[in-house]
């Protein structure tokens, strides 16, 4: 099984000339040649994605959400959720269970803030 | 008042879901400067296009100039009213933003030039301007893409969508069984103003269409009925929102008797027309019917097919005063007219068509032209309708009918 957290660099093993190829060009899949790892960004397809490393490798492809607020993995195998959210065509950030908690919509908000300062924007 | 609306955020970091978009947007808006392309925005509806841009502007001091793309296609309608907003500072002295939402609504041939003149006009613009559209498929989309940063927007993760419910319902004070929660989240399939809708039906009333959806509609004799004796407007609306009738679409009219039947405007046009009430009341409520067709008539020609909600809420307040006391009738015309109409519709058709074959003319041009006056002649002159017929070759079934029109017309 190969999981791929969203936002975060991924390694693949080798998939040949062909496939990688169809990575780049039909998935929109971003990769650095230093660090020989993948990574999904905003123009990256991951219907398509998905359905290229299924075929190539042979194997199942889950994708993971990362937390807006903590970073780590939101937990998508164990969300109440996990059946009906289509986790190719939501936006590619959700909230962990540990940051669901108390004021949980109070520190989604602010750490929004904090990306746009970290951004350097000030509005 | 409506939760999507108590609740669209007012700032950009209340927002929830689609978090890289909107700080890309903000960037780009911040880093605007003249001749900076147009930024297009692409995504589903309900996942915060509109509502992203209204609060950044706000929050950025810009004074919004906001045009339905479908509603200024033509051509000259673009070119009339973007060249000045283009050229023209605010009368407040805030900075403009324009933003032309629906632009997957234009389309090449129907629009006249107007996707070429809008193309054109995002080339070089001097003030920040916004496109969105639902769909990024489509040669439009496509070529719009050429001349503006696109920046997609996806479906709200159901996690997220939940963490805005409860903070709703806080707000609100309401209460929600987590299941109920749990369920409304799934079928509002990442669109927060759905959430917000079928959570406020929930709430408020108890029941949701989404969850409850066979016990939700009124059968459309009830719903007439009821809504005739509504006493507030409100609960007119609501009554013909949960109405089982339909929007007839004006451009494929072979519905059978039971469809007929259910077709709200048809349904209030023949309790209207039914009725004993003064010559005034009665054109003020037919104006409203004939508004409201006219814009079904648009949504259908333009494709617009989720405003037609909106016409429950334009007929409920413009009938809604002069309506009451007024009782649901199925209006029939009466069978010896039908008849009539039917059979001597046909016959003039064939006169119709006989004309327009000798005269070298179109059917339309013999009907509006030539049959008038070609009667008038008949009527007039001492000509042998049997010998007309004969010589112009056509049917001798056809005399009783031409021999009634023409005396109809001698009347006159």
């Amino acid at each position: 099984m190969i999981k791929i957290l969203l936002g975060n660099w991924f390694n693949l093993p080798r998939v040949g000339p062909d496939v990688f190829s169809k990575l780049m060009r039909q998935a929109r899949l971003k990769y650095d040649r230093e660090k020989r790892m993948f990574l999904v960004e905003s123009a990256t397809n991951v219907t398509v994605l998905t359905a290229i490393l299924k075929e190539a490798l042979k194997d199942d492809v889950i994708i993971e959400l990362p937390c807006f607020v903590c970073g780590k993995s939101a937990g998508c195998s164990e969300c109440e959720f996990v059946d009906v959210c289509d986790r190719t065509s939501v936006s590619d950030q959700c909230i962990c269970k540990g940051c669901s908690e108390e004021d949980a919509y109070k520190h989604y908000c602010d750490t929004f803030m904090e990306k746009l300062a970290a951004a350097k924007i000030k509005i | 008042m409506s939760w999507t609306e108590k609740y669209r955020p007012q700032t950009v970091k209340e927002m929830v879901g689609n978090e890289d978009a909107r700080i890309t947007f903000l960037e780009w808006l911040v880093n605007w400067k003249n001749g900076s392309k147009p930024v297009l925005l692409v995504g589903p509806p309900g996942v915060g296009k509109t509502t992203l841009v209204k609060a950044i502007v706000k929050e950025l001091g810009y004074d919004i100039v906001e045009l339905n793309a479908s509603d200024v296609r033509t051509k000259e309608n673009l070119q009339s009213i973007i060249p000045p907003l283009l050229s023209n500072a605010s009368i407040s002295g805030k900075k403009i933003l324009l933003f032309l939402d629906e632009v997957d609504g234009l389309s090449g041939r129907g629009d006249r030039g107007g996707f070429a003149t809008l193309i054109s006009l995002l080339k070089e613009p001097n003030v920040p301007i916004v496109l969105a559209a639902n769909a990024e498929v489509g040669e439009q989309i496509k070529e719009l893409r050429k001349v503006s940063t696109m920046i997609r927007f996806k479906r709200i993760p159901p996690r997220l969508l939940l963490l805005y419910l409860d903070h709703v319902l806080k707000s609100e004070n309401a209460k929600m069984s987590v299941g109920d929660k749990l369920r409304l989240v799934t079928i509002s399939s990442g669109d927060v103003r759905t959430l917000l809708n079928e959570s406020q039906s929930l709430a408020t009333a108890g029941f949701s269409e989404g969850l409850h959806p066979v016990s939700f509609s009124i059968d459309i004799d009830k719903a007439m009925t009821s809504f005739f004796v509504a006493e507030k407007v409100e609960d007119a609306l609501d009554i013909l929102m949960r109405s089982e009738g339909f929007y007839n679409d004006p451009r494929f009219p072979g519905y059978d008797s039971e469809k007929r039947r259910t077709d709200k405007l048809a349904a209030l046009f023949s309790s209207i027309v039914t009725s004993n009430v003064d010559i005034e009341r009665l054109a003020e409520m037919l104006g409203a019917l004939a508004y409201a067709d006219v814009l079904v008539g648009q949504m259908g020609r333009t494709r617009q097919w989720r405003l037609l909600r909106y016409i429950d809420i334009i007929l409920a307040y413009k009938l809604f005063k002069e309506s009451r006391g007024l009782a649901y009738n199925q209006y029939d015309v009466p069978f010896v007219l039908m008849n009539r109409v039917f059979r001597e519709a046909r016959l003039i058709r064939e006169i119709i068509a006989n004309i327009a074959k000798q005269l070298h003319t179109s059917r339309r041009n013999a009907a509006t032209y030539y049959l008038p006056y070609l009667l008038v002649i008949l009527a007039k002159s001492k000509i042998d309708i049997e010998e007309f017929l004969e010589v112009n070759n056509m049917d001798s079934s056809l005399g009783d009918v031409i021999k009634n029109e023409a005396s109809r017309v001698s009347k006159k």
